[in-house]
């Protein structure tokens, strides 16, 4: 494509086709959608969770590829600030997941080692990228969708983000 | 032993279809109330596809 698109033309884009292929022609309607995109609601366990991280002594954080200003205003949004150590946007060295650069940034924000990593995406491609990567993973599959045909599979799967804190108490 | 949870953000944290449900339930646009769940899931699949095929993307496979 030989061109930069940070996330925000990538979601202005992707909204495009998906308005023209249910064809809807209104720009209103685009503005309106694309307005609510800075302040997504967070899916109801999330705050729990990661409190429950936090009070029980685990590096919390982002890896995303969306860009800083979007991401900081759905985690402001959110109410999620005191409960993350970071935020992390490919933005920073210009390269999307899957890149093993990418999954890179975590280890060299934590100073720690891949296999310390649980990372959990929603994104069948992104946990087979950090699983070849090194991390240990965890794949919400919330809509029960088929696993995509990638030669790395998560550790675990599960429909939403409540047992993780019983899945890392197991482990200790 | 783990010591960090990293989270995708995305459809992992954040229910990137909350904003076409909440627009569907808007009585401006109350014909979008039909497309919502059609419009976020190729929102989800088109982005993916988007940046995928961009020069900022280096497989990983």
């Amino acid at each position: 494509m030989n061109q930069y698109s940070d996330f925000w033309q990538v979601t202005k884009d992707g909204l495009d086709f998906a308005l023209e292929e249910s064809g809807i022609q209104s720009s209103e309607l685009r503005e309106r959608l694309l307005a609510l995109y800075w302040k997504l609601s967070a899916y109801p366990e999330v705050q729990g969770l990661l409190s429950n991280l936090k009070s029980n002594g685990y590096n919390t954080g982002i890896l995303s590829n969306g860009s800083p200003d979007m991401l900081d205003s759905a985690v402001n949004s959110a109410g999620l600030n005191d409960v993350l150590d970071a935020v992390l946007s490919v933005d920073n060295i210009g390269i999307y997941k899957p890149s093993k650069h990418v999954y890179q940034m975590v280890l060299d924000n934590f100073k720690c080692s891949a296999e310390q990593i649980l990372f959990v995406s929603s994104n069948s491609w992104d946990v087979a990228g950090s699983t070849k990567f090194g991390f240990q993973t965890l794949w919400v599959n919330r809509n029960s969708e088929p696993p995509d045909r990638l030669d790395a599979r998560p550790r675990w799967t599960a429909k939403n983000l409540v047992s993780i804190p019983t899945l890392l108490k197991d482990l200790a | 032993m783990i010591t960090t949870c990293i989270f995708d953000a995305y459809g992992t944290l954040f229910d990137v279809t909350s904003a076409a449900r909440a627009v569907a339930n808007e009585e401006k646009h109350i014909t979008f109330a039909k497309h919502w769940v059609k419009v976020a899931k190729y929102l989800a699949i088109k982005a993916t596809t988007i940046y995928l095929a961009s020069d900022n993307y280096e497989p990983i496979f």
